[in-house]
């Protein structure tokens, strides 16, 4: 079992080592924020205010990688997005490592995630997701992931498929959804405009405080089409949903052109969010956080009710097609 | 009403068509407050488009009709567009006329299986409605997209090739479009700068005048004409450009985009610069000049140095700005005026003169005033050189007061001499000369010629020298005596001396003299008598 990624080094007091390291005196507490992927700690500093203190996963992100993730927060804060800035620590910079893992500060951040939001939140939130887009796209970001069917679902389906994850009885059917829908990214992608975006932009890594919306969580930074940080904040379908949709575009595009086309990417890509997602799971699944947290994973109801779910989202963009055809 | 549907005989249809009213009267009450577009019509036409919606769904309670929702729905979004409906205020349309027959199913239909039957209908034909209206928007959308791509195809093919240096900005200050020429100056390529911030290509000082002025002006006043920028080439050659720039603004009022061009004027910029490095040398070399300078326009001082501000008296900022008139002399006013129109306000070198100045504490100053045009913070003024001459001046005065005593002098003595050794002829060969005060060497040298001139001229036999008037005698004038005696004598004339004072014999018998061949007499009377009697008897 490969356990370098599982942060065994890491103590409180490796952690408080850490943050002391990077040029700010502690107090003897740290208290552990909820993250699986990361591991994330609230630090409190000598003079009582507190820090939040992000530790990569060993093995997930090149130092390179991360310094993009930094610097496109640096571009959101220069335009004056409401992000979260990483802290420079001592000797410069803003990337630390102890003990092989990576890590750096961040001030903490107050807020609640806003609620299920109406037609003037959507709006707001559209005029939000463009100023990113706008910051993205001035840009490249040459070491980040590049959101496509290759990296997010075919090379996830082999690696299940190759661990044996899937039962043998659902795993043709698995493999011909996520391949079709792997095909209808690779089409839906074609000729869209791909730049820095978020990549995980859900209600849950917005912040509101005080009337302001601040954005959260840039881990998940690809370069990707704008349509990504479009679909996770909307509802899936209906007419509510595409009043939403219509709402959010509204404010999208005060600030920046958006490409309709390329809404017929939101079905493929909450497909391979879906296959990404249990990959991801698979992967994590020796770190002893993910069976406490997913104890349903990879049972066969669950492979039966994924399955079903990506043959049902093939269903949906196939029928959309038909309506973007009529 | 609940009892009325019966199963067997009634369709879903039938249960829900009483409500027909109800539903059309929901479905208006509920539109109008979330889409104004239905609002600008006359409630006849509200009634008629609600009552075909709601038909619809009532119709899909038997059986969903896609072609007939399809139909329905590209005829009607096709209109509603046309007439300027959102595709977000027909999508509540269709979403509020779901919700209504939702809502009255539920509470019509006592069963469950038949309302949630009900409600997929509903769902269905709602969600083929939304599917054909987002559809029908879309292709609109593509026809009036690729109109537009084309126009603005040409646009960008006009603004490239202008020769002007142009770029077009975002609301963000983003470049969206710059010209061929913009990039061939600036050496990039489109690829390289589009989508980056202007403020990217310029020097770190234009980039804060940017941010601190340029934009907030653009957005308060929608133009900024001619502002001073410093560009970076790719090489990191800094080029100096005067920037336009003008704010386009959407409906709303805000900017949308932000139109520049520029010219270089680097060239421009170093010959300014060269001028005024030029100025700043030629400052070095006459702000500390002993010579006072100043520089005026006009006659009003731009500038003087510490050498003109001594010699007036005056702080240098009091007399920056002053009329040159201020300080000089009244009586110089008119000389300077014309000077001033002369020169043609400075353009044509003038001649030194000398001007009067006034110093702050009422004196006059004196001074040659040398003027020449000069270029001076880029205008045309007049350099002045100014030479105080005061200390010349009064010298020159003193001189003058000099000289003319010293001819005043000379007159006196002339008249003097003329009037000290009088010849008086009394007739019969005889001359008079009385003599009046202090007798010197040279005038008695001066005595003698006199005398011996008048007995030769006269032909003189006799000359009475009188001495009454001569205070007092020395050697010299004793000798003199002598002298003049034994000059009339060889002359063939005898010389009587008369009005010998005490004092004078005194000195005459101390030193000496010989007096035996000279005549005497006390008086001057006594003297014309003897030389009479002497003179006829001579004749005789």
């Amino acid at each position: 079992m490969n356990t370098t990624d599982l942060f065994l080094s890491l103590t409180p007091h490796k952690v408080l080592e850490a943050v002391e390291d990077a040029g700010f005196p502690v107090n003897p507490l740290c208290y552990p924020l909820n993250s699986f992927e990361n591991r994330v700690y609230e630090v409190e500093l000598e003079d009582r205010s507190r820090l939040v203190a992000k530790f990569y996963r060993p093995g997930r992100w090149s130092p390179e990688q991360i310094l993009e993730e930094h610097l496109f927060l640096a571009d959101l804060a220069e335009a004056e997005v409401p992000v979260c800035l990483p802290r420079t620590l001592r000797g410069g910079g803003t990337l630390g490592t102890i003990d092989g893992i990576s890590y750096c500060l961040f001030p903490r951040m107050g807020g609640r995630a806003p609620d299920e939001p109406d037609s003037d939140l959507l709006e707001r939130l559209g005029m939000l997701a463009a100023r990113i887009h706008n910051v993205g796209a001035a840009r490249p970001a040459v070491h980040r992931v590049r959101l496509d069917a290759d990296a997010f679902v075919r090379q996830n389906v082999a690696f299940l498929r190759d661990k044996g994850s899937i039962p043998a009885r659902l795993l043709a059917r698995y493999e011909r959804a996520a391949r079709t829908i792997a095909d209808f990214v690779d089409e839906g992608i074609q000729g869209t405009a791909v730049h820095r975006i978020h990549g995980d932009l859900h209600l849950g890594n917005l912040l509101l405080r005080d009337g302001v919306l601040s954005v959260v969580d840039f881990d998940d930074m690809v370069v990707g089409p704008a349509v990504q940080d479009l679909w996770l904040l909307l509802p899936g379908e209906g007419v509510e949903a595409r009043i939403a949709l219509e709402s959010f575009l509204e404010g999208y595009e005060v600030l920046r052109a958006f490409d309709r086309k390329s809404l017929r990417l939101a079905t493929p890509l909450r497909g391979l969010r879906r296959v990404h997602y249990a990959a991801w799971i698979a992967r994590r699944f020796h770190d002893p956080i993910f069976p406490r947290t997913f104890p349903h994973f990879g049972t066969e109801a669950y492979w039966e009710e994924e399955t079903r779910d990506l043959e049902l989202i093939v269903q949906m963009i196939t029928q959309e097609r038909g309506g973007f055809e009529a | 009403m609940l009892e009325a549907f019966d199963m067997e005989t009634s369709t879903l249809k039938a249960a829900l068509l009483p409500e027909r009213e109800n539903l059309i009267e929901t479905l208006i009450g509920e539109i109008l407050e979330v889409a104004p577009f239905y609002s600008a019509f006359p409630r006849s036409a509200q009634l008629a488009m609600a009552a075909r919606l709601i038909d619809l769904y009532l119709d899909a309670l038997d059986e969903v009709k896609p072609e007939a929702l399809r139909t329905y729905g590209i005829e009607v979004y096709t209109r509603r567009q046309e007439q300027g409906a959102s595709l977000l205020e027909v999508l509540h349309g269709i979403s509020i006329g779901r919700r209504a027959m939702s809502r009255i199913a539920l509470l019509r239909v006592p069963m469950a299986e038949l309302a949630g039957e009900i409600l997929t209908r509903v769902e269905q034909a709602s969600d083929e409605l939304v599917r054909v209206a987002v559809a029908v928007y879309e292709k609109r959308r593509d026809t009036e997209r690729r109109a537009f791509e084309a126009l603005e195809q040409r646009y960008q093919d006009l603004y490239q090739r202008t020769p002007a240096l142009m770029h077009s900005l975002d609301h963000e200050g983003r470049l969206t479009t710059v010209s061929d020429r913009w990039l061939e100056f600036l050496g990039y390529t489109r690829d390289e700068v589009l989508g980056r911030r202007s403020i990217e290509f310029v020097t770190e000082e234009t980039r804060k005048r940017a941010l601190a002025e340029h934009f907030p002006r653009l957005r308060r006043e929608g133009r900024v004409d001619g502002a001073d920028a410093q560009f970076v080439k790719k090489t990191g050659e800094v080029v100096d450009a005067r920037l336009s720039s003008v704010a386009v603004r959407d409906e709303r009022g805000e900017i949308q985009q932000i139109l520049a061009v520029f010219e270089d004027v680097t060239a421009e910029v170093q010959a300014i610069r060269a001028l005024r490095e030029s100025e700043e040398r030629w400052r070095g070399l006459t702000e500390l000049a002993p010579l006072p300078l100043a520089v005026h326009k006009g006659g009003v001082f731009l500038w003087v140095n510490e050498a003109l501000s001594r010699l007036l008296g005056l702080p240098r900022d009091e007399i920056v700005g002053m009329n040159v008139l201020r300080i000089v002399h009244p009586d110089d006013h008119a000389l300077l005026i014309d000077r001033l129109r002369k020169s043609k306000d400075g353009r044509i070198a003038l001649p030194p003169i000398e001007e009067r100045y006034l110093h702050a504490d009422g004196s006059v100053i004196y001074a040659d005033v040398a003027a020449r045009p000069i270029l001076f913070e880029g205008e045309e003024a007049t350099q002045i050189a100014v030479v105080d001459v005061t200390a010349r001046k009064h010298a020159e005065h003193v001189q003058r007061q000099n000289e003319a005593q010293a001819r005043l002098i000379e007159a006196q003595e002339e008249t003097l001499r003329a009037l000290s050794t009088p010849l008086i002829p009394i007739g019969a060969g005889i001359l008079v000369t009385p003599l009046i005060g202090r007798i010197t060497g040279d005038r008695a040298a001066g005595i003698l010629e006199t005398i011996a001139a008048g007995v030769v001229a006269q032909g003189a036999r006799v000359a009475i020298v009188d001495v009454t008037g001569v205070p007092e005698a020395d050697v010299s004038v004793a000798e003199a005596l002598v002298r003049v005696a034994q000059a009339i004598r060889l002359l063939g004339a005898e010389v009587v001396i008369t009005g010998i004072q005490p004092s004078i014999a005194r000195t005459l018998v101390d030193l000496g003299a010989d007096l035996g061949s000279l005549a005497t007499r006390a008086t001057l009377r006594d003297g014309i008598t003897y030389a009479l009697r002497h003179s006829s008897r001579r004749r005789l």
